[in-house]
């Protein structure tokens, strides 16, 4: 279960779980209401009951049919009979009021009643076409002029439910007229689908038909779950609100209070306002959660709890849903809760296990080890837990993976290492700070050509890279590594890291100026770089491939462009926006124009509003926690999809 | 249709996706961007020039050996792996805990049902994509923007991987998507810089990014991750799309989600007239998609507002949208400081609406009217002020596109000179033209039967 279930499918699933608890009572009440029926009154002519048997089974929808029938025919003993009837099967319903002035059915439409009966709505309007050729000033009666507008309409509704909701809104924006009041279970489809093209208000109206009208109990609670499966939940809300009380205050909507409660919970997940659930609503769900079998459930509750930051409790309903077979959204919201709680290696383990099943867990693992990996004091990390994660990082052609084994290699004085994670890094996400590393590697390992080459391919981009050429010491203050010796065999049992007491080798640091910076230069006379050294004229394309192992190398027929002849490349860098100042150009050195005319260094900017960026870092801003963006945690999964519908909850 | 050396509509697509009215945003201060990425490295511990060393650093006796890369490592240790660590942890976590569970649908093939139907293959063993690929895709995987100086850029890498895909190219795809990484990911997060010039240095000259570039990609990684199973091109892909929902897509924004078409230089605080929105960067079928790789974002809602937006950016008599919209009020109206142009980007709207398979037949109507006429070998571009055309756009590439709309909105058969791709043309309407031919395929494969 993710952090918030779609709200949509969350509510959807719970209306699947919940339908049977709800169609079951009605059914008791009303054994032979789902069996189409045609009932004939006066003879063979009349017809009395509405004819798909499709949408006749629709729970909360009367059939008035036969008792307009009988209305229209002023036969009254029949129609009070049918008023009981009806009265005896929908407990809530009340007789129409208009019965005293429908109009009897003229007799030559006999057949065409027949039609109407047999549900042969095409040849109905075939029929009354032909009749209307023949004599052009004849109109069938407004009944069934009426009742045949709604059938077609019921029917062309029923058929495009399952397609695209904007079919089956533009046929209710067509006829709005020629939707029944009655038929709840058109004005569902046309109100989901209004809700899915977003014309939510209109479909909110909709909903809000059927509880303004007669519709029965089952109805009116399946129309909230529907509302709250296709509605923002504030809209819902309106309509929950509308929910008759008993005398003790109860709502007619408490038994679905569950289904209320988890649109609730799934609201607030989605920072979408909704009343907060009451003690005693979240007191019945954990209730409810902890006796399910579903681990979506103990989930989501795992989720709300992450939300409002509550992490032990988190932690303890991601544990129970997991072990009741959670999926790889449960094991995200596991791994991101005991990163909260500081348990980073747990987090990292469940993240790890998971990762072939949620592309986010492999993510996590990755960038939760590359934090460790890439520390000012890199802690130890066991080798099989690093050599693990080294095939990880190969099998995803991950950049940050690459770098944090880089610098953690390179911290550790294993350049060889630092260089090849460092080549892979630059291939597959040069960004100043993997290009930095590369290019300090190569200056270490004293290849000092390809050392070159990376310094003036970066050049007017990475300031931090061009500045290696500049600064005063060639290679920094030594690594603790260097000062303490050579690093450790290969395979060697490493010493346990946290009892050992760490060396201070902070006074061994003292850094020898070089002879010529020590005489003190002027200050804005550069520093002594090399002819030969910068600027130098190197191919700007950056090289470097890794190519997934898997990769059949098998060229498809054919061939390729041959790169445009480009005149020698430049030696004056051109300014690009988003890139800082070059170190030379303190000197007085310039830049060329960027290629929109940009002439002065200018950065990128911060956090456009509005976006999730803006409110992650404001909510840093507030909590005064670390910069960790990097684990954004997901808002709305479909992990829910995987929910088997017909799953039900006690 | 042999109008393609016209001097007007040859080439010269006016890449400059910021101009100069944005130039003035672009000079207020703001603090460089040099600080490593959030949450990415802390930076380099590496030798910082002349400041002490920061505390005490790891002994070298507790840094074990980095495995080099190239070593192969079996594989087979995945969940030994866990064991070992886990005898050498103070709380190891609860097996229980840590290890999957009963085997279930993975998130990923659970989320595999996402709407629309899959690129990969679409494009079958077409010559045509051997035509594009000798002339626009280099040895070295960059596609290059023949009538802009020669130049690539984030869209043109987005297009060419999409293409791959299409026609099953796995070796080419591998070589695109391997120089748009090495190349274009220089920023300091998930996102490609936009623009790069192979003349100049740096080659790469700008840093922000192009939105519509970045969909692209994760687009195209997206499907071949689907189609060849390589997890590495699910990662990439899922990297990218978190990265633009969360820094350039405005989900609250009281007209539906708003795309930004670009981290810097478009929003509110960037423009007076800002938010600014280009309707061609709604990539619709590609958000039909992107939620195998991302799904915490209501993808279905982007779709959603790009229509409607489109629907209320009917300017001028000819009621067709301009190429940049301010969205800063409730009514939205043509940007400030743009020509209020229907050109080279806007022309990508119905492309995408109708690869997507979406929209009503009004919201075709403008752009049916306008390509309906009696030239149909070139396409306008209007000034949507009075209605009337500017310039016209006369490749004939880029005809497929109203061979598309004809075809999606009445099953218009393609005609048989569009059916395949003319030589001799530019990158842009040679890439409209193959991915028309896609989106019929994938759509309305009707139209394209003998």
């Amino acid at each position: 279960m993710p952090q918030a279930v779609t709200r949509r499918l969350v509510a959807a699933a719970a209306l699947a779980l919940a339908a049977p608890a709800l169609a079951a009572p009605a059914l008791a009440q009303a054994p032979e209401a789902p069996v189409p029926r045609v009932v004939y009154g006066d003879g063979a002519r009349a017809p009395a009951i509405m004819v798909d048997p499709e949408t006749s089974r629709t729970p909360g929808m009367v059939d008035e049919s036969a008792l307009r029938y009988y209305a229209s025919q002023k036969q009254t003993a029949r129609m009070k009979a049918e008023i009981a009837r009806l009265k005896r099967l929908y407990p809530g319903w009340s007789e129409p009021p208009d019965l005293d002035s429908l109009q009897p059915s003229p007799p030559e439409e006999a057949p065409l009643w027949d039609l109407f009966t047999a549900g042969r709505l095409q040849d109905l309007r075939a029929a009354i076409t032909a009749r209307r050729s023949v004599d052009p000033a004849w109109q069938p009666s407004e009944e069934l002029a009426r009742k045949l507008r709604r059938a077609e309409f019921r029917s062309s509704v029923a058929a495009a439910s399952s397609k695209n909701p904007e079919e089956i809104v533009a046929l209710y924006r067509a006829d709005p007229g020629a939707l029944d009041p009655a038929d709840v279970e058109s004005i569902w489809t046309i109100a989901d689908g209004l809700a899915a093209t977003g014309a939510t208000e209109d479909a909110f109206t909709l909903y809000k038909s059927v509880l303004d009208g007669n519709a029965d109990a089952g109805a009116r609670l399946a129309t909230i779950q529907k509302a709250m499966a296709h509605l923002k939940m504030d809209q819902a809300e309106r309509l929950i609100a509308m929910g008759r009380q008993d005398p003790s205050g109860t709502s007619e909507f408490d038994p679905i209070r569950l289904d209320i409660t988890r649109a609730r919970i799934a609201a607030f997940l989605h920072d979408e306002p909704a009343q907060t659930p009451t003690l005693p609503d979240l007191t019945a769900f954990q209730a409810y959660a902890r006796k399910t079998a579903e681990p979506s459930q103990t989930g989501l509750l795992g989720w709300y709890a992450y939300k409002r930051r509550q992490f032990r409790e988190a932690l303890e309903w991601f544990k129970q849903a997991i072990a009741r077979g959670g999926d790889a959204m449960v094991a995200h919201g596991l791994a991101h809760t005991l990163r909260e709680l500081n348990m980073t290696r747990e987090a990292e383990e469940v993240a790890f296990a998971w990762r072939d099943r949620f592309v986010g867990n492999e993510l996590l693992y990755i960038d939760l080890l590359e934090r460790k990996l890439t520390l000012a004091s890199p802690p130890f990390i066991e080798p099989a837990r690093i050599e693990r994660y080294a095939r990880v990082v190969n099998a995803t052609a991950s950049g940050e993976g690459a770098q944090g084994l880089a610098w953690y290699a390179y911290n550790s004085c294993q350049f060889d290492a630092a260089l090849e994670w460092f080549q892979r890094a630059v291939a597959w996400m040069p960004s100043e700070s993997t290009v930095f590393g590369y290019a300090l590697t190569l200056q270490r390992l004293k290849r000092q050509r390809p050392y070159l080459e990376v310094v003036n391919r970066y050049d007017g981009l990475f300031p931090k890279v061009v500045e290696l050429l500049f600064r005063e010491s060639q290679g920094g203050p030594p690594l603790p590594c260097a000062v303490q010796g050579a690093p450790p065999p290969a395979g060697r049992a490493a010493p346990a890291p946290a009892a050992a007491p760490r060396p201070e080798p902070q006074a061994s640091y003292g850094r020898v100026p070089r002879p010529d910076a020590a005489g003190g230069r002027a200050e804005a006379v550069p520093q002594a770089v090399q002819r030969g050294e910068f600027p130098l004229a190197v191919p700007l394309d950056n090289p470097l491939r890794y190519p997934p192992a898997g990769l059949a190398q098998a060229a498809a027929p054919g061939s390729y462009a041959r790169e445009p002849a480009a005149p020698a490349p430049p030696l004056v860098a051109r300014r690009v926006p988003g890139a800082g100042a070059m170190p030379y150009e303190r000197y007085g050195y310039a830049l060329l124009p960027g290629y929109n005319g940009l002439d002065k260094p200018e950065g990128l900017g911060t956090a456009p509003p509005g976006t999730l960026w803006q409110e992650q870092q404001a909510e840093r801003g507030r909590s005064a926690a670390p910069e960790s963006v990097r684990f954004s945690v997901p808002a709305r999964t479909t992990s829910e999809r995987t929910l088997p519908p017909e799953k039900g909850y006690p | 249709m042999r109008r393609r050396t016209s001097p007007a509509g040859q080439g010269r697509r006016p890449y400059a996706r910021l101009p100069a009215g944005l130039l003035l945003a672009w000079l207020l201060p703001a603090p460089l961007l040099l600080a490593p990425a959030p949450g990415r490295a802390q930076g380099p511990q590496a030798p910082q020039g002349p400041q002490a060393p920061q505390g005490p650093q790891a002994p070298q006796a507790q840094s074990p050996q980095v495995p080099q890369p190239a070593q192969g490592q079996p594989a087979e240790r995945a969940s030994e792996g866990v064991q070992t660590a886990q005898s050498q942890e103070a709380s190891p976590v609860p097996p229980a805990t840590a290890v999957p569970g009963l085997p279930q649908a993975p998130a990923a093939e659970a989320a595999g049902r996402a709407a629309g139907p899959a690129l990969a293959g679409s494009l079958g063993d077409d010559p045509s994509w051997r035509a594009y690929r000798a002339r626009f895709v280099t040895e070295k995987g960059r596609i290059v923007d023949t009538a802009n100086g020669l130049i690539s850029h984030s869209e043109g890498q987005g297009y060419g991987m999409l293409l791959a895909v299409a026609a099953g190219d796995r070796a080419a795809f591998e070589r695109i998507w391997g120089w748009t990484r090495a190349n274009l990911m220089v920023r300091s997060d998930e996102l490609m810089a936009w623009r790069w010039a192979p003349d100049h240095r740096p080659a790469v000259a700008d840093m922000n990014n192009a939105t519509d570039g970045d969909i692209l990609v994760a687009w195209a990684l997206t499907e071949a991750a689907e189609a060849w199973g390589e997890p590495s091109y699910r990662t990439a892909a899922r990297r990218i799309a978190v990265e633009f929902g969360r820094k350039t897509i405005l989900f609250r924004d009281p007209h539906g989600p708003l795309v930004l078409p670009a981290v810097t230089g478009f929003s509110a605080r960037d423009r007076a007239d800002g938010p600014l929105v280009n309707l061609s960067y709604w990539v619709f079928p590609a958000f039909q998609r992107l939620s195998l790789v991302a799904p915490e974002y209501d993808w279905a809602s982007v779709i959603r507002s790009g229509v409607e937006i489109l629907r209320r950016s009917r300017f001028g008599p000819s009621g067709l949208p301009t190429e940049w919209i301010s969205a800063k009020e409730d009514g939205l109206r043509p940007a400030d400081g743009f020509p209020p142009l229907f050109s080279y980007n806007a022309i990508r709207i119905p492309l995408y609406l109708a690869w997507a398979g979406i929209g009503r037949p009004e919201d075709y109507a403008p752009f049916r009217t306008l390509w309906g006429g009696i030239d149909r070998e070139r396409l306008p571009i209007v000034d949507t002020g009075d209605g009337r055309p500017v310039e016209w756009l006369s490749e004939p590439g880029y005809t497929a596109l109203p061979a598309l709309v004809a075809c999606a909105q009445d099953g218009t058969p393609f005609p048989e000179s569009l059916r395949s791709v003319q030589d001799g043309q530019n990158y842009y309407p040679t890439t409209l033209h193959l991915l028309a031919l896609v989106a019929a395929r994938m759509r309305t494969p009707s139209c394209l039967k003998p």
